[in-house]
């Protein structure tokens, strides 16, 4: 997703105030979304922080009436695959975005636990274990798609890939998901 | 009923991402069968306990990072573009602009004069326009003739009331 880079504008009034309101509006936002990427709010920090930098920079480009928190999410999703890359010096491989799901007759091939097993234990904390082991594009998606409650083309926008990809890596995400918090919940007892 | 509609499925059917006639099929079937509706509770319980999660740790926003991106902005220097942009661009721009074209002026002696223009000497125009007149005053292509108080024709210095002096004396001599 790359947003254009737009030369600084210092003395403009209107820069000033576009940021200044957006950051007002929907810093928590970002700031959520930023250390729900990195998992950590020293980096939520420094990448909610060049967000921000990057909407004063850009701001003529965003378009009035689309979505904002979109658009800053586009953003801070950008930022952060950058960071990663940076990080690792190599960018994950993309999954098949030949993955569609397939019906099938007969048992399932994972065991699934009822929901009384999901909702009377402690979800939440081994949720949150789980949703650190997934890989950050998993994690990118599930974050859009289970908290932000985004479709599946919005993501695809906000990503920069296809509806397929969006699929296919939130299919992985929530298997994993399932797995592990199942082993999560069998470890507490 | 042995026919299962696959985990993925009920994922997509959560986010409202199947086309509209699976939707539907799905929907009757959850309808019968209690093992898909269990799958997509489960499903639909996973996704309730991550924005529930979410809900109760959400962060405030810190004001360290407001202060930090006015710090950054401040401190990053516009380019020449951006100063021609913002409002003090005039003040800029018309400096600029006077000494592109002082330069252009001088850096091109046909601007100036200073260069052999192609052209021709008035005095030709004047011996020409005085042949014409000599020979059809009345005639249409000739400039208005002007007759003096004893009825001659005047010279064609007559014509020239605004011509300085040195184009004048060209007339004349080119005249006589």
């Amino acid at each position: 997703m790359g947003v254009p880079r737009k030369p600084i504008d210092p003395a403009t009034p209107e820069a000033s105030a576009f940021l200044e309101q957006a950051m007002d509006q929907y810093g928590k936002a970002t700031y959520n979304f930023a250390y729900r990427l990195t998992g950590n709010e020293a980096d939520a920090r420094d990448l909610a922080q060049d967000a921000f930098i990057r909407v004063y920079r850009a701001w003529r480009s965003f378009q009035p009436g689309t979505s904002f928190l979109s658009w800053i999410y586009r953003i801070v999703t950008n930022l952060y695959r950058d960071e990663l890359r940076r990080r690792k010096g190599r960018y994950q491989e993309e999954i098949p975005e030949d993955n569609a799901p397939q019906e099938y007759a007969g048992q399932r091939p994972l065991a699934v636990d009822p929901i009384e097993d999901y909702m009377g234990g402690q979800l939440g904390e081994p949720l949150a274990k789980a949703l650190a082991q997934l890989s950050s594009e998993q994690r990118q998606v599930v974050v859009l798609a289970d908290i932000e409650e985004y479709s599946y083309q919005e993501i695809a926008d906000i990503m920069g890939c296809s509806i397929g990809t969006v699929r296919s890596r939130l299919h992985r995400a929530r298997a994993l998901l399932r797995r592990l918090v199942t082993r999560a919940q069998q470890e507490q007892r | 009923m042995n026919n299962h509609y696959d985990q993925d499925f009920l994922i997509d059917y959560l986010h409202g991402a199947l086309d509209s006639a699976t939707d539907a099929a799905l929907f009757t079937h959850l309808d019968a069968c209690s093992e898909c509706r269990a799958a997509l509770d489960v499903e639909a319980a996973i996704g309730d306990a991550l924005r529930s999660a979410a809900r109760s740790e959400a962060l405030e926003f810190p004001s360290m990072i407001k202060a930090r991106v006015w710090d950054a902005v401040r401190r990053q220097k516009p380019t020449l573009l951006d100063r021609l942009r913002s409002p003090w661009g005039p003040a800029i721009a018309v400096p600029i602009a006077a000494v592109v074209a002082l330069a252009a002026y001088f850096g091109t002696p046909v601007l100036r004069g200073g260069g052999t223009a192609p052209g021709i000497a008035a005095s030709y125009y004047l011996d020409q326009h005085n042949a014409q007149a000599t020979q059809n005053p009345l005639g249409p292509s000739v400039g208005p003739a002007v007759y003096t108080a004893e009825g001659t024709p005047a010279t064609a210095a007559s014509y020239i009331d605004t011509a300085d002096a040195a184009t004048l004396d060209n007339a004349q001599g080119a005249i006589r």
